[in-house]
């Protein structure tokens, strides 16, 4: 399976996700983890401007960003992996404003108009091939509380929702990399 | 009063975040001493600035687009430098408003939990969140489509003027529906996804992109 993980973390160092994600790519690559195609995308690597609102991506250039960032690698990272993990620290109780940049960039992935899916109105996905299914890895803040957790699993419930496509898990850094490979692989 | 006036909405001053703000200070600012002043968290002295103005202000309003169902980027990132702030003293009061194109009100629900949590750990009083379906296209319709919609949001912003509070059964009209009805969903179906789609297919030939309108450019 292609597996993409979003790296949102602002920095190299100070925090664990970083190398709790090596970890973690490392089962997921080996026989024994499913032998999956990893690829780990660090954000703040990238050339990233924000999402302006303009609909340029789907009216003057369908399904690129008209802006001059690396936004179509983080959209082509989703429209060809069958997973996608979003990962972060969180600040103020959210995941990373980097990840929050990944997120809103795939807007190039869905068509402009209005649907109604299963009662709800929502922007039809691009591709023809799924959206990847969506698993959530948070480092804690001090002061995170399961309410914090439960917020942040109904946003990205939404958002799977959006791109019609489901949310696997929301699981923290304190968890064993182990079980957030088990929880990829469904088990 | 003294409003300090935060839109997060990457558009800044053509956003529809700004045109429901003004009809908003049209109301509050009829109270005699009342004012405001208006930032934009997408200006290049931001997020740095926000801090200071954010910290300096009595009271703050603070608005945003949902972008896929969260925050934009910029406000995000504006937030996180508000993370010293946390527990101080003299932290104002703060009101959000979050607006969505979908039209159902339930899109925006988890945001607004997710503020009220955010104004609990900076230890502001949290006057409340106005969140509003439908808030894209709205500027396109008839006047007469749009009239209460604008006149309850005068109405808001003239009753938080009075009371330092946001009345909550006028909250519930700017809302708007939580999810569609069977009719309402039958109406999005035969009336209003076709005329978004004729509005987005004319930019599109306008564009001369019409032909490329589903095209998927990250197919191997």
């Amino acid at each position: 399976m292609k597996i993409t993980i979003f790296n949102g973390s602002p920095a190299d160092h100070g925090g664990d996700i970083n190398a709790y994600l090596e970890r973690l790519s490392g089962i997921l690559r080996s026989p024994d983890g499913g032998g999956h195609l990893v690829r780990e995308l660090k954000l703040r690597e990238l050339n990233i401007k924000p999402c302006v609102g303009c609909f340029g991506c789907w009216l003057k250039t369908p399904g690129l960003c008209v802006h001059n960032d690396d936004s179509s690698i983080a959209s082509d990272a989703a429209a060809n992996s069958e997973f996608l993990i979003h990962a972060s620290p969180l600040v103020m109780g959210f995941t990373s404003s980097l990840l929050r940049w990944a997120a809103e960039k795939t807007i190039v992935n869905l068509l402009p108009y209005f649907s109604v899916i299963k009662g709800e109105v929502r922007h039809k996905w691009r591709y023809r091939s799924k959206a990847p299914t969506i698993g959530v890895l948070v480092g804690r803040e001090g002061d995170t509380s399961e309410d914090d957790l439960e917020i942040i699993r109904d946003i990205y419930q939404q958002i799977a929702l959006e791109i019609q496509t489901r949310l696997r898990f929301v699981l923290d850094t304190g968890s064993h990399a182990q079980e957030v490979a088990n929880a990829i692989n469904g088990n | 009063m003294r409003l300090t006036v935060i839109n997060g909405s990457p558009r800044r001053g053509r956003s529809n975040t700004e045109f429901l703000f003004k009809l908003f200070l049209e109301g509050f600012e009829s109270v005699e001493g009342n004012s405001s002043e208006n930032h934009y968290i997408n200006s290049k002295d931001w997020p740095e600035k926000g801090v200071e103005v954010f910290s300096s202000a009595e009271c703050v309003l603070l608005g945003f687009p949902l972008y896929v169902d969260a925050m934009p980027s910029i406000v995000m990132a504006f937030f996180e430098r508000l993370k010293p702030l946390c527990g101080r003293r003299g932290n104002p009061d703060i009101m959000f408003h979050v607006q969505c194109g979908f039209p159902e009100a339930f899109h925006l629900r988890p945001v607004e939990r997710y503020l009220a949590r955010l104004a609990g750990r900076l230890g502001c009083r949290h006057i409340g969140t106005l969140i509003k379906g439908g808030g894209e296209g709205f500027r396109q319709m008839p006047e007469k489509y749009t009239r209460t919609l604008y006149d309850n949001y005068r109405a808001l912003g003239r009753c938080f003027g009075e009371s330092g509070e946001l009345d909550r059964e006028l909250l519930k009209k700017v809302t708007g529906p939580e999810r569609l009805s069977f009719v309402g969903r039958l109406m999005i179906r035969a009336v209003f996804a076709p005329m978004l789609a004729r509005h987005w297919n004319a930019v599109l030939k306008k564009n001369g992109v019409y032909e490329q309108r589903f095209a998927r450019p990250h197919e191997a």
